[in-house]
């Protein structure tokens, strides 16, 4: 009896202590972050557009604004007005990014596209995330042939160049959100694979490990328990990265053609309305292309700044 | 001796690569024949019925999958990958590796632009680490990393191309990789506009040739300099805080000294390797600038082949650059044993 | 007696670490005093302040060093106010120092024999001299004797004009001869390795060379034998022994290990929590000392000829340097500890004739 109590005291006590070094580490981290200035900066633009895109139908009326009013026409047309961030001479409306070639204004479009953009790219990453994760930890802790085997398939995908294949599997799928979704995964899961396994690899020879294993504690247990949370931060930093290359990605799906609806509200959407007529109306191309370049800047400020604070040799 | 064994099962695992790829590549352009019809490359709008069924028949678009790639698979080894309509009914392998030099001649000024402009910002972010030109250079590296490489072409085009021309000022061409009427001037030797222009003593042709692959490296490589600044950054911070920063300081050696001699060659290591991952990466990644810019290389082809359900282009362009890529890692990992005096295989 | 010269003098050094939890008082007023020609070691635990001491003579501090007051006189002038150029030159000529660890310590991408090397590229006149006498006088026997002495400050290149590729020769030669006079075997060879080619012991000597070829007047030795094991360690103890009798520099001999101070030295000052609380003449301090932690760790040296039940330890912990204790920071473990050792740090006094403590259990006697 006296051992047991023993026993669940210093369970108690362990726990307490890992609470509290979860804390403290927890702390020198925020205080890492605020030292960084760019970080900062990325962390406000990230809670910008979060907040722009959860407002979004706030901001804009999507009703009015997809409405196509087919009597505006094309801004660069010579009978008909450009609306450049002045006051058109006979329609009485301040467009400040410009209008598209429905009349609709850019600007709102924009803000629409936001949270369509953002929700996809969670998407894409937390499913490369999961795929990525399961395959690449179970291959470095299972070893062996499974390994092996999870290894040839994941050198496979990375020897395709750039974006064709995602190119060949929005084509043979069709232009639905679902396909083209599973196009950018289909091309972005590899990462996650190589990464965790590698980490896997290493925290497995890890000497507390070892005394877990000695200690009696099932396989499943060390690598969910144990392995996985301390292999998380590379990963953390990763699909933070990701989330902007995941927009960039998929934009540029959209500017090449693939979108499923060519009136949608998606940035590469927009953008490639203006293919035809770019010195003519710069403003389509350069404002939707603009907002993709602060997203995904603001998301690497982000990943970039949390790489430096969760990187263990830079931490003193 | 290690060392020849370990090349020769990565050759061996590249073919596997190259199996697995075309395997998926196959799949997805024949195997779907309701959205992209293998046949697509053999008719015209005046192919009646008939024709259209002989033609699946010859081909034998009808059998199933696997005997497909295996028919297929016989054809490539005979030399023949196909033929790709949109280029006059040409044998594809001939449409891709006459346009393949010129991505190659963009790709290279590209990393020659990346590396001239990448490192330094690296070495100045490292030494000034947590300063202002730290935050600045990063923000470059960032911001680079962050453009969609349309945005930056198009916009590259709206300054040095329209707005020049329309101030009076001399400006950057945006289309092609020559002035149109030099092109077919000068013998084909290597395929690679300047390289041919140099040959040929033909130096017109070449500063031309020069001239325009500028605006389209420099969007290749502004978009790639971010990754290359910071691992440069990374590495010197890592090797400016070893020991033997100190012994060799501690022997009053100039910070200079101290830098460029024992720093850099420590920390330029991964650099190297990067930058041949980078180079493979940009060879088959550039579609987009290329399409931006109307440059006739592999990249813009392979766009026009999805769209086309050009099913050969798409296989013979997926391989011959998962070859490179493959071979590129397999370089890279083998000059870096040769780098570092204390890896040994 | 002549008055031997004072070499070295650190004055009351204070400095602090920045760090994230706090500030580290690291060093809280140490004095020591190192004169020419001697050997003198410096003892203390980990963490006492021993090794930061001399990173602080050479400024080789890390950024985050902060040093609050006092002096480090070198040869009459304050290292602390010199310019960095000012530093390097002493650097370069006038003290070395041996690391602890050879193997982080030498470029893993260069040779032995470029890092050997480099060290004469900053020595220019010591190489022009001996370009000069092996021109004059080819085939001469390497003088290991002159290599072993200290430069004076009256030699001088002569205008002799000598070619760089002369020079690089003598460079060449004289990292040979350096290397054989840490009594490494086949110089040549070794100049060719990679750090990583060489053996524990092989890499530590190339490290003394190193600091060898530079003639200097202080040797500063950082825990050099620490990151080896036992028998290399015998090695290379035998090797200073028999250097400190022929060279005339002054050896700073670091270490956490009473029994190899005791071998070595001339002299020992022990050093707590950031100062140094004893020096005395090596036989005296184990004769009688005065020190009470100076007592309680000579005691817990454990004499393989007696037979004894349990090892005596210290009681207490080792003071934390973010917040120390007031005063000496050593009364909370002192048996003798009184009212006033709460409150004040005790100064350094000389008891009797070169031996000094810094406790108040202690009066200066009326000599």
């Amino acid at each position: 009896m006296e051992v047991e109590k023993k026993e669940t005291q210093s369970k108690e006590t362990i726990r307490r202590s890992e609470r509290q070094a979860f804390i403290d580490n927890l702390k020198f981290s925020l205080y890492l972050l605020r030292k960084n200035p760019l970080v900062m900066a990325g962390i406000l633009m990230v809670v910008f557009f979060v907040v722009t895109a959860l407002l979004s139908h706030v901001l804009v009326d999507p009703a009015t604004a997809g409405v196509y009013d087919f009597s505006k026409n094309y801004g660069w047309s010579k009978d008909a007005w450009f609306q450049w961030g002045v006051q058109a001479r006979i329609i009485d409306e301040f467009h400040v990014f410009g209008t598209d070639g429905w009349g609709r204004d850019i600007l709102h479009m924009m803000i629409l596209a936001l949270p369509l953009d953002l929700s996809i790219a969670v998407a894409i990453v937390s499913g490369a995330v999961a795929f990525g994760v399961c395959l690449g930890a179970v291959a470095g802790f299972v070893g062996g042939k499974l390994d092996e085997a999870i290894l040839r398939i994941t050198d496979i995908f990375f020897a395709f160049p750039g974006l064709v294949l995602a190119m060949v599997f929005a084509a043979v799928f069709g232009r639905n959100m679902v396909s083209l979704v599973m196009a950018v995964l289909a091309v972005w899961w590899p990462v996650y694979v190589r990464l965790i396994r590698g980490q896997v690899l290493a925290e497995k020879e890890r000497a507390y490990i070892q005394a877990l294993k000695a200690a009696g504690l099932g396989r499943v247990r060390i690598l969910f328990r144990h392995i996985l949370p301390n292999t998380i931060y590379p990963i953390l930093v990763q699909a933070t990265l990701d989330l902007g290359g995941v927009i960039l990605t998929f934009s540029a799906l959209m500017f090449l053609g693939f979108s499923p609806n060519p009136a949608m509200p998606e940035l590469g959407n927009l953008a490639s309305d203006g293919i035809g007529h770019f010195f003519e109306a710069p403003w389509l191309i350069v404002f939707p292309g603009l907002a993709i370049l602060t997203i995904a800047l603001a998301f690497n400020l982000l990943g970039d700044g949390l790489r430096d604070v969760l990187d263990p040799r830079l931490r003193r | 001796m290690k060392i020849y064994v370990y090349i020769i099962r990565r050759l061996i695992l590249m073919i596997f690569v190259l199996f697995g790829v075309s395997v998926i590549v196959f799949v997805l352009a024949r195997g779907f024949p309701s959205a992209l019809d293998p046949a697509a490359m053999y008719i015209t709008e005046h192919t009646t019925a008939e024709q259209y069924a002989k033609i699946v028949e010859d081909h034998g678009f009808n059998k199933p999958l696997y005997v497909q790639y295996f028919y297929w698979l016989q054809d490539v080894f005979g030399g023949d990958w196909g033929v790709s309509k949109w280029a006059a009914s040409q044998p594809t392998y001939k449409v891709f590796f006459d346009r393949f030099p010129y991505t190659v001649e963009l790709t290279v000024v590209a990393v020659l632009m990346t590396v001239a402009i990448g490192i330094p910002l690296g070495i100045i972010s490292a030494i000034r680490n947590n300063k202002i030109e730290d935050h600045v250079s990063r923000l470059i590296a960032l911001t680079g990393y962050s453009t969609p490489s349309y945005w930056m072409g198009y916009v590259l085009q709206l300054i040095f191309f329209y707005y020049f021309y329309m101030w009076g000022l001399p400006y950057l061409p945006n289309k092609g990789m020559v002035d149109e009427f030099l092109l077919g001037t000068i013998p084909r030797v290597s395929g690679v506009p300047i390289l041919d222009g140099l040959l040929a003593g033909n130096l017109t042709y070449a500063w031309s040739a020069l001239v325009h692959v500028l605006m389209p490296a420099f969007t290749l490589a502004f978009i790639s300099l971010g990754t290359l600044a910071r691992l440069i950054r990374a590495s010197m911070l890592e090797v400016m805080r070893q020991d033997y920063i100190i012994l060799a300081r501690s022997k009053g050696l100039a910070e200079r000294v101290v830098i460029y001699r024992h720093a850099m060659k420590n920390a330029l290591i991964p650099a190297v390797t990067l930058t041949g991952l980078l180079f493979a990466g940009l060879l088959g990644g550039a579609m987009i600038t290329e399409y931006v810019f109307t440059w006739p290389g592999v990249g813009r082809m392979s766009l026009q082949a999805v769209f086309q359900g050009d099913s050969n282009f798409l296989l013979l362009y997926s391989l011959v650059l998962a070859a490179i890529i493959v071979f590129t890692n397999l370089v890279v990992d083998v000059l870096y044993a040769f780098l570092d005096p204390r890896i040994k295989y | 007696m002549t008055e031997r010269e004072v070499l070295l003098k650190i004055e009351d050094l204070k400095l602090n670490f920045h760090t994230y939890r706090g500030e580290v008082k690291a060093l809280n007023g140490a004095d020591l005093t190192v004169y020419r020609g001697e050997v003198l070691s410096l003892v203390g635990e980990s963490g006492c302040g021993k090794s930061t001491a001399a990173h602080a003579i050479l400024g080789l501090l890390p950024d985050n060093a902060y040093i609050l007051g006092g002096r480090i006189i070198f040869k009459g002038e304050d290292l602390l106010k010199k310019s960095g150029a000012e530093i390097r030159e002493i650097r370069a000529k006038q003290i070395a120092m041996i690391f602890q660890d050879p193997m982080t310590y030498l470029n893993p991408v260069l040779t032995a024999g470029t890092q050997l090397r480099e060290v004469f590229d900053l020595n220019e006149d010591f190489l022009k001299q001996e370009t000069i006498l092996s021109l004059e006088n080819p085939g001469r026997k390497p003088d290991y004797d002159i290599y072993l002495t200290t430069r004076t400050s009256g030699e001088t290149a002569q205008d002799a004009r000598v070619s760089k590729g002369d020079l690089k020769a003598t460079a060449n030669r004289l990292s040979r001869d350096f290397l054989t006079l840490t009594q490494l075997p086949d110089p040549e060879r070794i100049m060719t390795q990679y750090p990583h080619e060489l053996s524990g012991g092989m890499r530590q000597r190339v490290m003394i060379a190193m600091a060898l070829a530079r003639r200097p007047y202080l040797l500063i030795a950082d825990e050099i034998t620490s990151a080896l094991d036992v028998t290399v360690q015998a090695q290379i103890l035998q090797f200073l022994k028999a250097l400190r009798d022929k060279t005339d520099a002054a050896i700073l001999f670091i270490t956490h290990d009473l029994s190899v101070a005791a071998e070595l030295s001339d002299r020992i000052a022990v050093m707590y929590g950031g100062s140094v609380v004893e020096v005395a003449p090596t036989a005296e301090l184990f004769q009688r000392p005065l020190h009470p932690y100076t007592q309680l760790l000579q005691k817990s040296i454990p004499d393989v000829r007696k037979v004894e039940k349990r090892l005596d330890s210290i009681p207490g912990f080792v003071p934390d340097m973010i917040s120390p204790p007031s005063g000496c920071r050593f009364h909370p473990r002192c048996p003798y500890a009184r009212e006033k050792c709460h409150l004040e740090k005790p100064p350094m006094i000389e008891v009797e004739k070169g031996r000094f403590v810094a406790c108040y259990n202690y009066e200066v006697q009326a000599s």
